[in-house]
């Protein structure tokens, strides 16, 4: 069930189980992993696992991530996404205001 | 004494072959397996190869000849002096032929016929020779056949042209010709430098700041600008020719869940070391989200693949359709030692040529 962007506790657990789950596709153990830890330093997850959460990301909460996006500041950690994230949902419910006005 | 040396049959339904390059001259010295003539059929060009030593005394047939198989070619002799027997020239007559044109036969196929059944206007049954009869006898084709293929082994994806052989590289193509028109591969693999490359990465990842680590698309990069510097890297053979692409077009590895993909960055060799990333990881996330369009995955050049990541410390990649390399990077091995592997098509490349292009990736040069 695709989570509700509003709860960020609930985001950040979803994205914490989906590395995990990724992670563990290759063999890598990620629960000890904390939030903040960068997932690409700690061994986590390699670039291409990222590119899979990234895709995942895209296709769970309805978004499309530019390519100037991908960066350690919004895509580094599990606290990093799912602020991105919040701000995302922001700035998309703005622009939705400002064309219905 | 002179010994003849005849033209071999090359093909069991071809009784006359056209005499295309002779490459030797009276007088030459010849050991047993140097080619001394090309001749073709219908289908393709074959080489002759002297089949015992001598010096060439006479060479009979003209160019663009059709002689008949088992005819003499030429003499060889132990000495310049011998003589030439003069009875056996008769043998090397070129031979009328009669057989229907390339076009006639094509269209006495497609319509189920044989050449006896449609008369011929000249010497040759022709084109209009075989339309005249479909048309007065009302015929049909047969159901739609396959098309015949333009190029032996199917056409390349990318542009390109196609050169001569050189005669070295005509030797090599002999060597192999047991699987002609397919790639012949070979692999070779050096061990190198893992943590050097591991710097770099790092540094450049740092410096401009990406989420990804760069380690693999900066040896993809690395691989471009190799070829770029030795074209016979990105070439192919059709037919009896060296097919030299224009770009480098560098495919690479892409595994999406149980599909496999090679992903192509056009022109790799033109863009930066930036552009070059960017365009990369476009691509590895089109690959990821099976969203690759067609032209995406179509004309590599060459290509890089890796399973590194599966911790894989040695693989044999397969080449993709005609090209003549595929590097293969893997796991750092206990010892933390690289291995850098190639697959080459050895039609068109060295085991040296392939060895000394994965020694070059492996050192991390033309880097920004």
């Amino acid at each position: 069930m695709t989570p509700g962007l509003s709860d960020l506790a609930e985001v950040t657990r979803t994205i914490r189980e989906r590395v995990i789950a990724l992670a563990e596709r290759r063999g890598v153990d990620a629960r000890t992993l904390k939030n903040g830890d960068v997932m690409l330093e700690s061994g986590a997850l390699d670039s291409v696992a990222i590119l899979e959460l990234m895709m995942w990301i895209e296709m769970t909460f309805d978004l499309t991530i530019a390519q100037s996006e991908l960066t350690v500041d919004n895509f580094g950690t599990i606290d990093a996404i799912a602020g991105y994230l919040q701000r995302a949902v922001r700035l998309t419910s703005e622009n939705d205001r400002r064309v219905v006005s | 004494m002179a010994r003849p040396l005849h033209t071999p049959r090359v093909n069991t339904n071809d009784d006359i072959v056209r005499l295309l390059r002779v490459l030797v001259k009276p007088g030459d010295a010849v050991d047993v397996g140097v080619i001394v003539a090309e001749v073709e059929t219908d289908k393709a060009s074959f080489t002759i190869e002297a089949d015992h030593p001598g010096v060439v005394l006479a060479i009979l047939p003209q160019i663009n000849d059709m002689i008949a198989v088992g005819s003499v070619l030429l003499w060889l002799g132990t000495s310049p002096d011998d003589a030439v027997p003069e009875a056996s020239t008769a043998s090397a007559q070129p031979v009328a032929d009669s057989r229907p044109t390339v076009k006639a036969a094509q269209l006495l196929e497609q319509y189920g016929l044989t050449s006896t059944e449609v008369p011929a206007s000249g010497a040759r049954l022709s084109a209009q020779d075989v339309e005249a009869h479909v048309r007065v006898k009302g015929l049909s084709p047969l159901a739609a056949a396959q098309p015949r293929p333009e190029w032996p082994g199917g056409r390349p994806a990318a542009s390109g042209t196609p050169h001569a052989l050189t005669p070295e590289e005509r030797g090599m193509l002999r060597t192999v010709l047991w699987h002609r028109q397919e790639a012949v591969p070979g692999y070779v693999e050096l061990q190198y430098d893992v943590a050097a490359w591991d710097r770099v990465a790092a540094d450049y990842q740092k410096r401009e700041r990406l989420l990804l680590n760069p380690l693999l698309a900066l040896m993809a990069y690395r691989l471009t600008q190799v070829a770029k510097e030795n074209p016979r890297l990105t070439s192919t053979i059709v037919g009896d020719q060296r097919f030299r692409y224009d770009a480098v077009n560098l495919g690479f590895t892409v595994q999406s869940e149980t599909t496999l993909y090679v992903a192509v960055v056009e022109n790799a060799a033109t863009l930066t070391c930036a552009e070059f990333i960017e365009r990369l990881t476009t691509l590895q996330r089109k690959a990821l989200a099976h969203q690759l369009r067609w032209h995406e995955t179509s004309g590599a050049t060459i290509t890089f693949s890796s399973m590194a990541r599966w911790n894989v410390t040695r693989h044999i990649p397969v080449l993709p359709p005609h090209t003549a390399l595929i590097v293969a990077h893997a796991a750092s091995s206990a010892d933390g030692r690289g291995t850098l592997g190639a697959t080459y098509d050895h039609r068109v490349l060295t085991g040296f040529e392939a060895i000394s292009a994965i020694s070059a990736v492996s050192r991390q040069e033309s880097l920004p």
